[in-house]
């Protein structure tokens, strides 16, 4: 009867405490001079291993969950890149029809710029989607900075890379710079009661992304090929398309220069500050105890 | 070293097991016996190897090859010193409470 309730005990145990001492603890139990009390000893002692063990267990599906969101959140930029880039190329057969009244390359320069519009009309809900289901600690930091190693890995890609600047310490730059600035607007801007959050990210967003561009073209290009009082002027030139010749004195060399890179950038910040705004902050964990 | 206060409510046991071991290696049973002549409290085998498991992982006490179907234990160096440590930091803890009775 002692025997057969000493097993029911020890089974409590988790299988690896179990197998390591489940043999020696049997044998104190049997030779035991208090036995109920030592039986009870160790049922409480095999629950809670079992707890603790649980908690171990579930602090490690907690983690895995995390690495999952953050390595959702690293891949979003490469899929917000093919969607802008599909969009453009969509705007191909317009371009085809418009080609007898409009300038081939400057409609081509203006469609593609357009195309940031429904690209960040597209992350929008992306974002919602995908903010509602992450659970991260401190998202206003955790977002921008996966965003950011995602948009580094695509332009550490060589030949794809370039779609994201000819330029890759340029990129990095102005990844880096985007990185800060849409951390602290997200931080900023969740501190702000509903409208001034909004018009904060608005016109938030317009400075990070002229800071970027400048930090890109600052980098990237000397004095000689981009006048730096003309630094105002990069960014909306590059993202509207509309080149007076801000480098090079020549049409488009900015465009060729930083490619893709400040639409990337403004579809990112749209994306950032809506996942930042909905994700729900995980709860510190308590400290397992031993 | 972090010391036995890393093994939260196992750390009076883990003590007694270290002090139980530091006049040599034992099993099992034979700890649960000097531990009870020393503390007046036999451990029971939960509580015991709780605190031997987590003396094991902390890598204070290490278990020898089998010796009539019972494993033996051993103090590490590891396991000295934090024995040692913790001594040291009661003994200066008893002297002050011991002076601090004295005066009041």
């Amino acid at each position: 009867m002692r025997a057969r309730l000493a097993r029911a005990v020890l089974a409590l145990y988790p299988r690896r405490v179990r197998e390591r001492y489940g043999d020696e603890i049997a044998g104190l139990l049997a030779n035991s001079p208090r036995p109920w009390r030592d039986l009870a000893d160790v049922a409480r002692a095999a629950l809670g291993e079992r707890l603790s063990g649980g908690r171990a267990a579930l602090a490690q599906a907690r983690a895995r969950t995390v690495l999952w969101h953050l390595v959702r959140l690293m891949l979003m930029p490469a899929a917000l890149t093919v969607v802008l880039v599909a969009l453009m190329a969509a705007t191909g057969p317009v371009l085809f029809l418009a080609d007898r009244w409009v300038d081939a390359e400057r409609g081509a320069s203006v469609a593609y710029a357009l195309m940031v519009l429904p690209a960040a009309l597209l992350a929008w809900p992306a974002g919602l989607l995908l903010g509602r289901s992450t659970r991260l600690a401190a998202p206003w930091l955790a977002v921008p900075v996966t965003l950011a190693l995602g948009l580094l890995a695509i332009a550490a890609v060589p030949g794809v890379g370039m779609v994201l600047g000819e330029s890759l310490p340029g990129a990095a730059a102005a990844i880096a710079v985007w990185c800060a600035g849409a951390a602290a607007l997200a931080r900023w801007s969740a501190t702000l009661s509903r409208v001034r959050a909004a018009a904060a990210r608005v016109f938030g967003t317009v400075l990070l992304l002229e800071a970027a561009t400048i930090a890109y073209v600052l980098t990237a290009l000397a004095p000689v090929r981009a006048p730096r009082h003309l630094a105002a002027w990069w960014f909306p030139s590059a993202i509207s398309g509309v080149d007076p010749g801000l480098v090079d004195g020549a049409y488009l060399q900015l465009s060729d220069a930083i490619k893709f890179l400040p639409a990337m950038l403004a579809v990112c910040t749209v994306f950032a500050l809506t996942v930042t705004a909905v994700t729900r902050t995980r709860p510190q964990q308590a400290p397992l105890s031993a | 070293m972090a010391g036995l206060a890393d093994l939260g409510r196992f750390s009076e046991p883990a003590l007694h097991i270290l002090i139980s071991l530091a006049a040599g290696p034992r099993h099992g049973y034979a700890m649960q016996d000097d531990i009870g002549e020393l503390t007046g409290a036999r451990p029971g085998p939960g509580t015991l190897y709780g605190a031997i498991r987590r003396l094991e992982e902390h890598a204070y006490i290490e278990a020898l090859p089998e010796q009539d179907r019972r494993k033996p234990y051993r103090l590490t160096d590891a396991g000295r010193a934090a024995l040692g440590a913790e001594l040291q930091r009661m003994r200066s803890l008893a002297a002050t409470g011991l002076r601090r009775l004295a005066v009041a």
